[in-house]
């Protein structure tokens, strides 16, 4: 029997993101910051 | 540095030590099928789009904190982050039902504005005086009892008391002014409806 799943149309499998998606994932990964403390907190920073 | 020939562990390894480029790559060699896989679920090129960033930015979070334990697996890892945000997507989805009109369904035929048409605030001024005149042609004594009750909003104890009967005889005039009422509108071809 098949098994292929069919999707449904304009929702092709070779959908790609748009790239201003792409871009703000960029931003976001450039601003992204972690620290730990000594006492092992860890921080969460945006940079500007 | 050649990415393009590099494996996932060996980019995520050097994205975890600064190299932002290597995102860039992960990014380029999985976004297919991620972004696919949002789209068959969610539908709507707008909403994986935002799906998509948010599985991103827990990738990256992951990545940076230090927590990515599976060395080898990256997009499996990836898929598992983007099925689970779309779970969280389906279930905001069904907390906040959206509606959208459509051909054969059309919110505003359910949800209707109560406010009074211009048209309608003319009728019911109108009903207000035709029936002012008929209660004017009603005998004095359930002229009386309807007064109290409707516009000065008695009980029927109050109105006995106050017009000297019996609750009976109140209750009996009322239904009596009602009927009548009712006779005035028809000899008199009133309507009192919109």
């Amino acid at each position: 029997m098949d098994k292929t799943t069919t999707l449904k149309d304009g929702y092709a499998t070779n959908a790609r993101p748009d790239a201003q998606t792409i871009q703000n994932i960029l931003n976001f990964s450039r601003s992204y910051e972690t620290q730990k403390t000594s006492n092992n907190f860890q921080f969460e920073m945006i940079k500007n | 540095m050649d990415y393009k020939a590099m494996t996932d562990a060996e980019l995520v390894k050097l994205y975890i030590n600064g190299k932002e480029q290597a995102l860039s790559f992960l990014i380029a060699k999985h976004e297919q099928r991620i972004f696919s896989y949002i789209l068959s679920k969610i539908q709507n090129r707008d909403l994986a789009n935002d799906v998509f960033q948010d599985t991103f930015v827990k990738i990256i979070k992951t990545l940076r904190k230090g927590n990515y334990n599976e060395e080898g697996k990256f997009l499996q890892w990836s898929l598992r982050i983007a099925h689970n945000l779309v779970i969280d997507h389906f279930r905001r989805q069904k907390r906040i039902p959206t509606i959208a009109p459509n051909d054969e369904y059309d919110i505003f035929k359910i949800l209707k504005d109560e406010t009074p048409t211009a048209e309608n605030e003319m009728i019911q001024v109108q009903i207000e005086k035709d029936l002012h005149k008929l209660i004017l042609l009603l005998p004095e004594e359930q002229l009386e009892v309807l007064k109290l009750r409707h516009f000065s909003g008695l009980s029927f104890k109050d109105i006995a008391e106050q017009t000297g009967v019996s609750i009976n005889t109140a209750l009996g005039r009322m239904r009596y002014a009602l009927i009548n009422l009712r006779k005035l509108m028809v000899d008199n071809k009133v309507t009192l409806s919109m």
